[in-house]
């Protein structure tokens, strides 16, 4: 049977059941995940079905809410675990998954979350991570540094791993997010001449 | 002919499959199914009701993480009960590592979200938050009984008997598609009692 001809929230209603014709199936769940009402109308219906079976099933707490937050730390979640985040994958224009992803509740807290963090990463290795005591001064040799070379073509220093972190998270932060302050780390990894 | 449908299996693991496509929101539709049960699940091992919410949002980090390892082989569902065991009993296992931590914490280690909870809370440490949940489910009780027999009838032959539409159409002697008219007729004057008390839910500061 087509349901296409059906409202939406009919047709929600019907997923739910595994009453809906699975060559549509993945059509709602891309208006689904795309359209705040449907996914108001999902819960609604869930909430309804899981009184109906137990009271005790009555939500306590706003769903929303920890939803709300679980989002909050599942963006927290994806720049702190770059192996679980591999780089991501171009999805084609055409592909509603593409303006989904674009389009997210948790691309600009990812955005945010990882510019903090390249800030704090940077403060660490560039900022003035200095020896806090007179025995690390003396277990770290000093660098030979060649001044001519220096001189001569200023050498940028660059983490292998902090690379491989902004490029997994190329998509998901933004550019716009973290050029400034990269443009501002690559000054400040100039080794001066020695005095 | 009848084509072929996706069982509400077949639903949560495209959801999963989704999910693990990028499509973040994916998983929120999954929350949102879940969430109430593995909360309940939680508070019947744990009594703190702060607690019980950091072991639910806990529970679906874990799932997320492992979300790559659910086959669909068993029901999503199952799947995710045990992750939500096993978390609280982490939690658990950690509070009473920690001396600083009071054992009024702690509930029976029941992991049965139906079961009773030895510890019932008195009328003064009764939480806001549980009058609202009976408030919603008098209100849901309340549209039910306004349903027309019909809607009545068919909606709880789906939701609390778990019959098939098959199922149903047999038993109320009409089409299938009368069936699904009915269910989510029923589900609409349920939900448009609800929507108001959910609103206040997500409006309020707890």
């Amino acid at each position: 049977m087509n349901t296409h001809s059906q409202p939406l929230n009919e047709r929600i209603s019907a997923l739910m059941d595994g009453d809906l014709p699975a060559a549509e199936l993945d059509a709602l769940l891309a208006d689904l995940a795309q359209q705040d009402s449907s996914a108001n109308d999902w819960h609604l219906y869930h909430v309804a079905g899981d009184v109906l079976r137990s009271q005790a099933l009555a939500p306590q707490r706003a769903d929303l809410a920890f939803l709300g937050r679980l989002e909050l730390r599942l963006a927290q979640e994806i720049v702190a675990s770059p192996v679980v985040l591999q780089p991501a994958r171009e999805l084609p224009a055409t592909s509603p998954l593409a303006h989904v992803s674009a389009n997210g509740p948790w691309r600009w807290a990812a955005g945010a979350t990882f510019t903090v963090l390249v800030g704090v990463v940077s403060v660490g290795m560039w900022g003035g991570a200095a020896p806090t005591s007179p025995s690390q001064l003396a277990a770290v040799p000093a660098p030979i540094v060649d001044t001519a070379a220096l001189q001569a073509a200023p050498v940028m220093l660059r983490d292998p791993e902090l690379d491989a972190l902004m490029a997994a998270h190329q998509q998901m932060g933004g550019h716009s997010a973290w050029q400034m302050p990269s443009g501002f780390l690559r000054n400040a990894t100039y080794e001066r001449p020695a005095r | 002919m009848t084509e072929p449908s996706a069982s509400p299996n077949d639903v949560d693991l495209l959801l999963v499959e989704r999910t693990l496509a990028g499509d973040q929101r994916a998983y929120g539709l999954l929350v949102l199914k879940y969430q109430r049960r593995i909360q309940r699940l939680v508070g019947r091992m744990v009594r703190d009701v702060d607690l019980v919410e950091d072991i639910a949002q806990e529970t679906f980090i874990r799932a997320y993480r492992a979300l790559h390892q659910f086959r669909g082989d068993a029901q999503f569902y199952t799947w995710l009960y045990r992750i939500a065991v096993n978390t609280a009993k982490k939690f658990l296992l950690e509070l009473k590592r920690n001396p600083t931590m009071s054992e009024s914490f702690l509930s029976s280690a029941e992991e049965d979200e139906t079961s009773r909870p030895k510890y019932e809370p008195s009328t003064e440490e009764t939480p806001e938050s549980e009058l609202a949940a009976k408030e919603i489910a008098g209100v849901v009780n309340t549209a039910m009984d306004a349903l027309p027999e019909e809607l009545r009838q068919a909606v709880t032959l789906r939701e609390i008997e778990g019959l098939s539409y098959e199922e149903i159409a047999v038993a109320m002697d009409c089409p299938i598609g009368t069936v699904r008219s009915r269910i989510f007729r029923a589900r609409e004057a349920i939900s448009a009692k609800v929507k108001p008390l959910l609103e206040k839910q997500t409006g309020k500061r707890w």
